[in-house]
């Protein structure tokens, strides 16, 4: 048995050491208020109790360090197996040069370009139209050409929109 | 070949976690206020002395994996001693789904009745 909560702790994180760091995060943190908080609870009902006395029993309701780690990783491989795959351990160099298998990187990259010559058009029209329109106000037919500008403009961040969810 | 013990342990254990999903829902889904793990774990200890072999410490990635689903929301309050505790609520969309798992449980304890009468 343990003696104190720390050394449950010590052991549960031994238990998930190759747990992703979130799900171990998670377990110790639960773990963690839940022991301190029966704890109290025990010390409160009666005050003459030692740690060491009312822990064994705690933590024998709460589960050995197995079996709670075996309860995480079990909820772990029922949620996310798409996610899991995706941490698969690499070599150093491979987690450098991974980068260019990656099809998402590949794809990131045509995005950006993609994102690039266009940012270019837009600003270039927006600029353009803005003082285009300005400067045309002072004539009748500068509000037709505002309200163009207004238009294209307005039409173009919609369509980005719906083509970037 | 495992232990007959064992065997029961194990069927205990895949039991439990079909339906650690449907207690906990139904627990929070009758508290009107938030509730923290340990407030959880007393609440099914005083309702049932016979839940045998689930372990409290298996209750709190179960809350996780409904908060994951959108079923309950959890919120983090210092507390006055001691680390901060998650205090979880059910939401509209765990209410709904629970009325669906409930009358789900309903028809598989009925077949399964019927099953083993023979």
């Amino acid at each position: 048995m343990y003696k104190t909560i720390e050394a449950y702790l010590d052991a549960l994180k031994g238990e998930l050491k190759d747990a992703d760091t979130a799900l171990l995060q998670d377990a110790l943190s639960d773990a963690r208020e839940h022991l301190v908080t029966a704890l109290e609870a025990a010390r409160a009902a009666n005050p003459a109790v030692s740690t060491e006395e009312a822990l064994p029993s705690i933590m024998e309701e709460y589960g050995s360090p197995e079996e709670t780690a075996s309860a995480y990783k079990e909820i772990e491989r029922r949620m996310s197996p798409v996610l899991k795959q995706a941490v698969k351990p690499r070599s150093a160099l491979g987690r450098f040069f991974g980068v260019y298998a990656d099809p998402r990187a590949w794809g990131g990259l045509l995005y950006m370009i993609i994102a690039f010559v266009t940012g270019v058009f837009y600003f270039t029209w927006a600029v353009m139209g803005v003082s285009l329109s300005v400067s045309l106000l002072i004539f009748i037919f500068g509000f037709p050409i505002a309200l163009l500008e207004y238009k294209t403009t307005a039409s173009g961040s919609e369509w980005s929109k719906k083509v970037i969810p | 070949m495992i232990e007959p013990a064992a065997q029961t342990k194990k069927f205990q254990k895949e039991l439990n976690a079909g339906t650690s999903s449907l207690i906990l829902l139904s627990v929070m889904s009758r508290s009107e206020e938030p509730l923290y793990g340990y407030q959880i774990a007393k609440m099914l200890e005083e309702s049932g002395p016979g839940v045998p072999m689930m372990k409290q410490g298996t209750l709190y990635p179960v809350l996780r994996s409904l908060e994951d689903n959108g079923l309950l929301e959890s919120m983090v309050e210092p507390s006055v001693s001691g680390p901060p505790r998650r205090y979880y609520k059910i939401t509209e969309e765990g209410r709904t789904t629970l009325v669906e798992w409930v009358e789900l449980w309903k028809q598989t304890k009925k077949f399964v009745d019927a099953i083993l009468k023979g």
